[in-house]
């Protein structure tokens, strides 16, 4: 059905479009622009956005700024975002490869189970989280900061699902060539399952690495604080000057928007397949 | 989404109740210890008079009382009820807006504008926060300076009008997360049948009574996913409100999850923060069951 259309209605979605992109982008550049720019520039002014002067002055002042460490940030955001990610991808793996394969007493009722914690928003059980790890010694470790978020339901579901839509001939197969329940998992499952899989590894990095209220919570300890935890210390110590504080958040942007650029085809596909699905 | 039928093996298939707990185990511990718990022992709280350091004493319904009473409490119910049913449909409509431009086959560069509109999403919520509330500064930000340039010569203070501060907010998450909708937005469109758009060419529908009559009745489905999403995400608005406003000017901005977490780690009145938490659960436990339920009814 490929019909001739004008110029004008491809000249109108282009035009709104790119002009959309445009304010989209506009607050990113700005950011970088008032960070390599010195404090007596009127940043405002788009004429003085792209011509001399620029200035590493406030890059360097966050990199010597006596409480904040920007790349341990980074790097502690980068280490609790993958083990996060990969516990949950495992643990949550196995257990919709039970909810979808295994028959066994009860599953009914631990399936209901699982749907209601789908429900339970974790930020309304931060309070007794917070005392729990309290009493048992383990606020201000990386463990506090991995392990609630380890078991969502919301994997579990999205991935039993995509089990449940796989050829049950190949899992007959391997059982009758004797093949265990983890191999048949971890051996067919899962492979045939990339596609879920990425995606969710997707969600659950990003959630992780922009999770902010429980780590702003329970991290008090500077060696553990995290990208959206360390930022606002820029911001409550500095309140006159943009410069400094657009710096530390262009810096601690910088890793996370270059590894979206090389992977933006992933992500975007792969964000859309798991919410359509979840 | 949410498909409720545990079950799809077939009769025939052995039991092995061993293995299916086996595998169940890691998930099933950590889920109870982390995430039932915690949830059961916010509950109990909630009926304690408890200031960390000193001793839990039972008093009941008080807390949920004494909850009731409080203005503040109130106000910030009020306000993340109002940004709920404000903002949600703003949301919706705009996620649509934008998949519908991304979607369509006369745009040049589509991938492009999709990473686009997607990119702020990656941004934590502490760096959407610097760059907004730069932006959104009188004199130095930069949206005041864009709007002089196209000739609104009054200088507005955004962030510390009470008028102004939840539109300001709604612009910001807005531009933070909107990409997200989009794309599941755009996911319901691409299942959209060929043959559809294709009765409605012989027809000789135009371009926009394609979008009103075809379009936007086959995405029912994704406009109920979208809506439940958003207004459940919207329940639970936080950071971008604290970071930028810390609930002012004078508690205007102030949301629920900010008093639950003023009450408990600033005021340290754990119990009552437990009641605060409780009201939000409860409140988005409601929502999820009315999805789940209008959802299951779609499917059926």
């Amino acid at each position: 059905m490929q019909k001739k259309t004008g110029f004008l209605p491809k000249l109108f979605v282009n035009a709104a479009a790119y002009g959309l992109c445009l304010l989209w982008l506009i607050p990113i550049v700005w950011m970088a622009v008032v960070t390599f720019k010195p404090e007596s520039v009127d940043t405002t002014k788009i004429r003085n956005w792209f011509v001399p002067p620029f200035t590493m002055e406030n890059i360097e002042a966050v990199l010597h700024h006596p409480q904040a460490d920007v790349f341990r940030w980074i790097l502690n955001s980068t280490i609790i975002a993958t083990i996060t990610t990969v516990c949950v991808l495992l643990i949550c793996t196995l257990a919709a490869f039970a909810f979808s394969q295994i028959r066994f007493a009860g599953k009914t009722a631990v399936f209901l189970l699982v749907m209601i914690g789908m429900m339970i928003p974790r930020e309304a059980t931060l309070i007794p989280l917070y005392t729990q790890f309290q009493s048992i010694g383990l606020l201000n470790t990386r463990f506090s900061l991995i392990v609630p978020a380890i078991a969502t339901p919301f994997a579990v579901i999205i991935l039993k699902n995509f089990f449940d839509g796989l050829p049950s001939a190949l899992f007959e197969a391997a059982k009758i060539d004797g093949c265990g329940w983890l191999r048949i998992c971890f051996g067919i499952a899962a492979p045939l399952s990339k596609s879920a899989l990425s995606s969710l590894a997707i969600l659950i990095f990003m959630q992780s690495w922009n999770d902010f209220l429980w780590p702003f919570i329970s991290i008090t300890e500077p060696d553990l604080v995290t990208i959206p935890v360390g930022l606002p210390v820029f911001r409550s110590q500095y309140l006159t000057g943009m410069g400094l504080t657009m710096a530390a958040g262009a810096l601690l942007a910088f890793p996370i928007i270059i590894v979206f650029i090389i992977f933006q085809k992933y992500i975007v596909k792969g964000v859309a397949s798991a919410g359509i699905k979840g | 989404m949410l498909h409720t039928s545990p079950t799809r093996t077939r009769r025939s298939a052995p039991r092995d109740t061993f293995a299916g707990y086996a595998f169940l185990l890691p998930f099933l511990a950590v889920y109870a210890v982390f995430s039932l718990y915690p949830m059961i022992q916010g509950f109990i709280i909630s009926f304690f008079k408890w200031n960390i350091t000193g001793a839990k004493v039972f008093i009941g319904f008080d807390n949920y009382l004494r909850l009731f009473r409080d203005p503040v409490f109130w106000k910030a119910l009020t306000n993340t009820l109002l940004y709920v049913l404000i903002s949600t449909p703003i949301f919706m409509l705009g996620a649509l807006v934008l998949a519908l431009i991304v979607d369509s086959k006369l745009l040049l560069g589509r991938t492009f504008v999709r990473s686009t509109f997607f990119l702020p999403n990656i941004l934590a919520v502490s760096i959407t926060a610097v760059i907004w509330l730069n932006l959104l500064q009188p004199y130095t930000g930069l949206l005041n300076a864009g709007l002089h340039a196209i000739g609104i010569k009054q200088e507005i203070f955004w962030l510390t009008s009470e008028a102004l501060v939840w539109p300001s907010i709604v612009m910001v998450t807005f531009w933070w997360n909107t990409g997200y909708y989009m794309l599941i937005y755009l996911a319901g469109l691409q299942e959209i049948p060929a043959e559809q758009y294709e009765a409605a060419a012989i027809d000789g529908a135009t371009g926009l009574q394609r979008i009103m009559r075809i379009t936007i009745p086959c995405l029912k489905r994704t406009h109920l996913l979208v809506l439940f999403l958003q207004a459940i995400a919207s329940f639970k608005i936080f950071g971008q409100v604290f970071l930028i406003t810390s609930g002012g000017p004078a508690g205007a901005s102030r949301t629920l999850l900010q008093y639950v977490y003023e009450t408990g780690f600033t005021t340290f009145q754990i119990g009552q923060a437990s009641a605060a938490s409780f009201v939000l659960l409860l409140v988005i436990l409601s929502v999820s069951i009315v999805q789940l339920k209008i959802m299951n009814r779609q499917e059926a």
